[in-house]
This record gives C-alpha cells, structure tokens and sequence, in this order.
C-alpha cells in the first residue's frame, strides 16, 4: 500500500509537473493569506499585512525549490537537463562530434565484427550437423614415435575408398607457390583443394578448415588443445 | 512576552507533524498554529522547514494530501495521517522519550 501511494506521487510528480506545482503555489499563497488575514484581525492596513505575512513566510522560492527536492524526481529532471545541455554542445561543434561518433562506430562495429567471427568459429558449435563427430585424422610413424603426421596423398585415397569406420572423408593441402614476374619471386602460402575432389561448398571440406582454424588459434594459445597440424589434415565424419 | 520562543530540535518537527495531524486532518497552516497554540507559544514552526517536512512525509507515505474547503472558505491542502505514519508516529514518540529521558538523567546527575 505503501510503495503503492509513493508510486503514484512520483509518477504525478514527474508528469503533471504543471499541477503539482500550481497545488504547491496555492498551498503556500493560502498560508500567505491566512497569516494576512491574522495581521488584519490584529489591526494592520491590508496592504500592511499582506507585506508582514509575506516578509514572516520568508523566500517563497527558495521553500518551493525545497518542496520539490523532497519529491526527489529534481533528479531525474536535472538529468534530462543535463542530456539536452550536452546535446546542444555537440550540435555547436559538428566537427569533434563526427570525429566522436565515428570513432565510437568504429570501435563498436570492429569489436562487433571480431567477436562475429570468434563466436562462429570458436565459441558455437560447428555449423554441421553432429559436429561431435567429426574427427581429424593424421598418420602416425610408430619407429619414430612421431604423432599427428599429415598423410600421404596416396593414403588420403585409399582411407576414402577402405575406411569403413568413417562415412566420408576429405583433405586439405597447404603448398606454398613461387609467385615471381619482373621483381623478386616470392614464397606464397596457399591453401588448395587439389586432393579431394570434394567441393568446396560440402560440409567434410569445412570440417577441415574449421579445425585448422581452431587448431591454428589453439597455437596462439587462444584455446587449448594438445593438437598439431600438419600440412594435409584430413577430416573424417564417423557413421 | 514573558517567555522565550525556541526553535525547533532537528528531527522533532516530523514527531510534531505526525502527533497534530494524528488529532485531525489539517492544513499547513494549521499545523503551524496548532503546534504553537499547543506548545504555549514556546515553540515555533518555520515556514521554510514545515512544507518542505510536510511534503518529504507525504513522499514516505506517512501522510496524505487532499484538497478540501477550510474555515474560510477557500480551497485548502489537507494533510492526514496514513496507517504507516500512525506507526511512524509510535515510533518517532518512543525514540523521543527515550532520548528525553536520556537527557534528563545526564543534567541531572550530582557532582
């Protein structure tokens, strides 16, 4: 019942700040009054005691501005003056404004953008369809212990034909190119899909890139996985 | 005038307030003379601090307005007290004779 009639008087406050100023003007001029009519049943001049009333009620203003501070929605009023004082001032210098804006555009559409590509390639789950079961698949040498070796090309076209454990396969092959005409020639990485003829826009290929991609980021020591990559991962989804 | 008029303690205007208000519904006016007529004139309510009370109660709830006619004849904000001021009131009684009596007992001791 409480919080209920607070409510109400805040909201009135805030609203019909009209009305509820008008009330506290006629409240305090009735007081005015009746201590102006006291001084007349006491023998002053009406114009006499209309100053006497006034001059003992004391700063009319001040008690008004006191009488709304007790409503407590001064702050959110001083608040909206505050917002409407800083927009004028942006709108006077256009120039530091656009330099504002854009740089908070900027700022917020990069974080945006960046965060787009870590949430769908590392936070969600892969976009397929159990992504649980995919897997990566590495040749292993056992003579040398050596783990997470990239397979032959060869071997890639045998485990697609005899694999009966995996329903279907694909690979993909770093290379690196020489790219030269009149300067220098340069080493280029390249990613290519030579090896398996699947294309690019199936799911096993996309497999393979997004686990490169967490594998390459889990060297960054951004997620952590005991994995290494070599230069043919082959990606494998089990039946 | 034979005797002194004292200002108010802080914080006991409210008590004041609540215990006239609990007699009857009345206007800011009213209070302030009542308070005066009943303390004998020795105590004293400033304008500037009862509506500024008046209206921080009415925002606690304690009291209500409603605007009504008065002896003159005009239009008047009423104050009265709610059920939450009622028990304000006990309140604010209690801690004040505890206090007074707390006063009491210090400028009353011997040597």
């Amino acid at each position: 019942m409480r919080w209920h009639q607070k409510l109400i008087l805040r909201i009135r406050s805030l609203f019909r700040k009209d009305a509820v100023d008008s009330e506290l003007d006629s409240e305090l001029q009735f007081h005015i009054d009746m201590q102006t009519r006291e001084n007349i049943a006491q023998g002053m001049r009406a114009e006499e005691a209309r100053y006497a009333a006034r001059r003992s009620f004391g700063p009319v203003d001040q008690i008004k501005e006191e009488c709304r501070d007790q409503r407590r929605v001064n702050l959110i009023e001083t608040f909206a003056a505050d917002v409407r004082h800083g927009l004028r001032l942006l709108a006077k210098n256009p120039g530091s404004t656009v330099t504002a804006v854009t740089t908070l555009a900027l700022g917020i559409g990069t974080c945006t953008a960046i965060f787009s590509v870590v949430n769908a390639a590392l936070l969600r789950p892969l976009p397929f369809a159990d992504p649980d079961r995919v897997v990566l698949v590495w040749e292993t040498r056992v003579k040398n212990n050596a783990n997470a070796i990239p397979a032959a090309p060869g071997n890639f076209a045998d485990w697609r034909v005899q694999a009966q454990a995996l329903r279907t396969l694909a690979a993909i092959a770093d290379t690196e190119m020489n790219m030269t005409s009149q300067g220098e020639p340069e080493r280029v990485p390249s990613m290519s899909r030579r090896i398996t003829s699947i294309c690019w826009a199936c799911g096993p290929c996309w497999a393979v890139v997004f686990a490169r991609l967490r594998i390459f980021l889990a060297r960054l020591q951004l997620l952590s996985s005991p994995t290494a990559s070599g230069s043919v991962d082959l990606a494998a989804t089990r039946p | 005038m034979s005797h002194s008029k004292t200002d108010l303690l802080q914080g006991t205007l409210d008590l004041l307030i609540l215990k006239v208000l609990a007699l009857e519904p009345m206007h800011g006016w009213g209070i302030s003379q009542r308070i005066q007529q009943i303390s004998k004139d020795v105590l004293r309510v400033n304008q500037g601090s009862l509506y500024p009370a008046l209206h921080r109660l009415e925002q606690q709830a304690w009291i209500r307005s409603k605007w009504g006619a008065s002896e003159a004849n005009r239009k008047a904000k009423y104050y009265e007290l709610t059920a939450a001021g009622r028990k304000q009131l006990q309140a604010e009684v209690s801690g004040w004779e505890r206090y007074a009596a707390a006063i009491a007992r210090v400028i009353e001791t011997n040597s």
